[in-house]
């Protein structure tokens, strides 16, 4: 039987990192559609 | 690319006797497998689809001659509008996902998506937002009827059926977003060694432009939908003019969105053809670098362009000449494509099984729809044509014939594969023929009708209409039932189909084909291939 060989501690460190930024963009651009209309109005 | 992976790949089909999915329908509702995840997704597309099509043949059915026939007025109007958003959000939308969450993982050598459990939670979410969405048909006074782009004031004026469509939009753009997280790390992390980006094969590549899309556009639908709910319920006036709002900032927020939403629901169909193409042409896809730097570009483009939904609002004339050579820009991009596949076909040694009559009537059809959409970025011809039923046949051209048709060639063509067992081609071929006439029975005669002057969402017409609109209802039921034999076939291929090969296409060169046995094991590429 083959060894199993899941993803390597780097990539899931560098896929978390990329999690993190991914959803703080998702985030980042619904607080501003959001705050710009609160204040503007 | 090499084959050194195949011994590998024997010997953990011993592993999976020990490893398989477990029985029943924990495995479903707790899976993180990628396979399980991608066959739910495809299957709730596929029952959404049907339900958005009984939709739709309510709609031409009451269409097919003058006067009210079956629905009143408002229940037509929320048929549309549950139509339009199931269709997009239900159906095309889930059905891509699906494809991406099977073939993203095999394609670039991982072994699963990045984030098993958050794909799990996307795909479970899914349930809840599509039992909000058509369940709204059963609370007092309707579902929504505002069309899908959720204009206010009216969808301010409806019932609780608009404030359950609107949490189904955000949960909906929740599972979107976590989605396209798991793809874009997937894709950026994951890649075997030697997988580079530009060896990437196009599907990969036009989902990774495509979550990016998702992820920029998506929290903009959610926060236009959240300034709804606000102005319903807690007494803001962002789009109630009563109140000192402005219905057409909605407009441009929702464009914004809707846009490249378009792109979104194309990109991974282009993707697909892209793959299938060279397959069945046996040669290799020409100008790879120039199909990923057009699906590059026309997504760029579509943040510039929504202002041409929007044309008979009253823009500044500066702002609609920009809108129209935006979206005119578009057509280079999208002219570069469908030049590859043309002369990826050129002089090829090709045959024509089902995923390539699909391929090919998804390029020329969905060509038809890229120019209709060229008239229409014509201002001064929009203005005319507007909320007429020629915009109905041209996103219709784009939608069915483009993504839609994509989808059918991508099932086909990967079906062998993801279950092991081969489609009956016969029935494959009839499917597609009955698609094709039903479809353009359907939706061409609607391009003379909306030149006619006949505008969308209305249950009756003047006696003008009357003969396009028969003709289009029924090819609309033609295309309708021909769907019902691709259900059989994917089902009876699954029951009792005939075993399909390790590499069931001779030109189709991406991992799945050339390092995985058919059937794949549960888990597959728990070694990344070495690719040379």
């Amino acid at each position: 039987m083959a060894p199993r060989t899941a993803t390597t501690p780097e990539q899931r460190k560098r896929a978390f990192i990329s999690a993190i930024a991914l959803g703080a963009m998702a985030v980042g651009i619904y607080a501003v559609v959001i705050i710009k209309f609160f204040v503007y109005k | 690319m090499s084959t050194s992976t195949h011994a590998h790949d024997h010997a953990h089909d011993h592993a999976h006797e020990h490893h398989g999915p477990p029985a029943g329908f924990t495995r479903w509702m707790y899976t993180t497998n990628h396979k399980d995840i991608g066959t739910m997704y495809l299957w709730f597309a596929c029952t959404m689809f049907f339900l958005g099509g009984i939709m739709a043949l309510c709609i031409r059915a009451e269409l097919f001659k003058p006067g009210l026939q079956f629905f009143d007025p408002e229940t037509f109007n929320s048929l549309t509008t549950v139509h339009g958003l199931v269709m997009v959000f239900g159906a095309i939308m889930p059905a891509f996902v699906g494809f991406a969450n099977w073939l993203i993982p095999l394609q670039i050598g991982a072994t699963d998506m990045a984030f098993p459990r958050m794909n799990n939670w996307s795909f479970w979410l899914l349930i809840p937002a599509a039992l909000l969405l058509v369940g709204s048909f059963f609370v007092p006074g309707g579902a929504a009827a505002s069309g899908w782009t959720l204009y206010p004031p009216l969808i301010i004026q409806q019932g609780m059926a608009v404030d359950m469509t609107i949490f189904a939009v955000h949960i909906l753009g929740a599972s979107s977003i976590m989605g396209s997280i798991n793809i874009i790390t997937t894709i950026l992390n994951l890649r075997a060694p030697g997988m580079t980006l530009m060896r990437m094969p196009l599907f990969v590549w036009t989902w990774l432009i495509t979550a990016y899309l998702l992820i920029a556009v998506m929290p903009v639908l959610a926060g236009a939908v959240t300034m709804l709910l606000t102005d319903r319920h807690f007494g803001t006036s962002f789009f109630n003019a009563a109140g000192g709002g402005d219905p057409t900032m909605f407009m441009h927020i929702f464009w914004f969105f809707g846009h490249p939403e378009v792109y979104i629901m194309i990109l991974p169909a282009f993707g697909i053809v892209s793959q299938i193409l060279p397959a069945f042409a046996r040669k290799p896809l020409f100008g790879y670098a120039s199909m990923v730097y057009a699906t590059a570009s026309i997504a760029i483009l579509s943040f510039i362009v929504w202002g041409h939904h929007m044309f008979t609002v009253g823009m500044p004339a500066a702002g609609n000449l920009f809108f129209m050579y935006a979206t005119m820009l578009i057509a280079v991009p999208t002219g570069v494509k469908v030049f590859n596949w043309i002369a990826t076909m050129w002089r090829g040694e090709m045959t024509f099984e089902t995923p390539m009559l699909f391929a090919i009537g998804f390029l020329c059809l969905f060509t038809i729809g890229g120019f209709s959409g060229l008239v229409l970025s014509i201002v001064p011809v929009d203005i005319t044509l507007h909320n007429t039923y020629y915009v109905v046949a041209h996103f219709h051209y784009v939608l069915v014939s483009g993504a839609l048709f994509a989808i059918m060639a991508g099932t086909y063509f990967w079906l062998p594969k993801w279950t092991g067992h081969m489609y009956n081609e016969a029935l494959g071929k009839l499917h597609f023929w009955l698609s094709v006439i039903g479809f353009n029975i359907a939706f061409f005669p609607q391009h003379f009708l909306g030149l006619a002057g006949m505008p969308r969402r209305i249950p009756d017409y003047a006696l003008q209409f009357a003969e396009w609109n028969m003709w289009s209802s029924i090819g609309a039921f033609i295309f309708g039932f021909s769907q019902l034999l691709f259900v059989y076939n994917v089902i009876s291929t699954i029951r009792s189909g005939k075993a399909a090969q390790q590499k069931q296409w001779e030109g189709a060169d991406s991992l799945e084909w050339t390092h995985l046995p058919t059937p794949m094991p549960y888990h597959t590429f728990e070694t990344p291939p070495v690719l040379k």
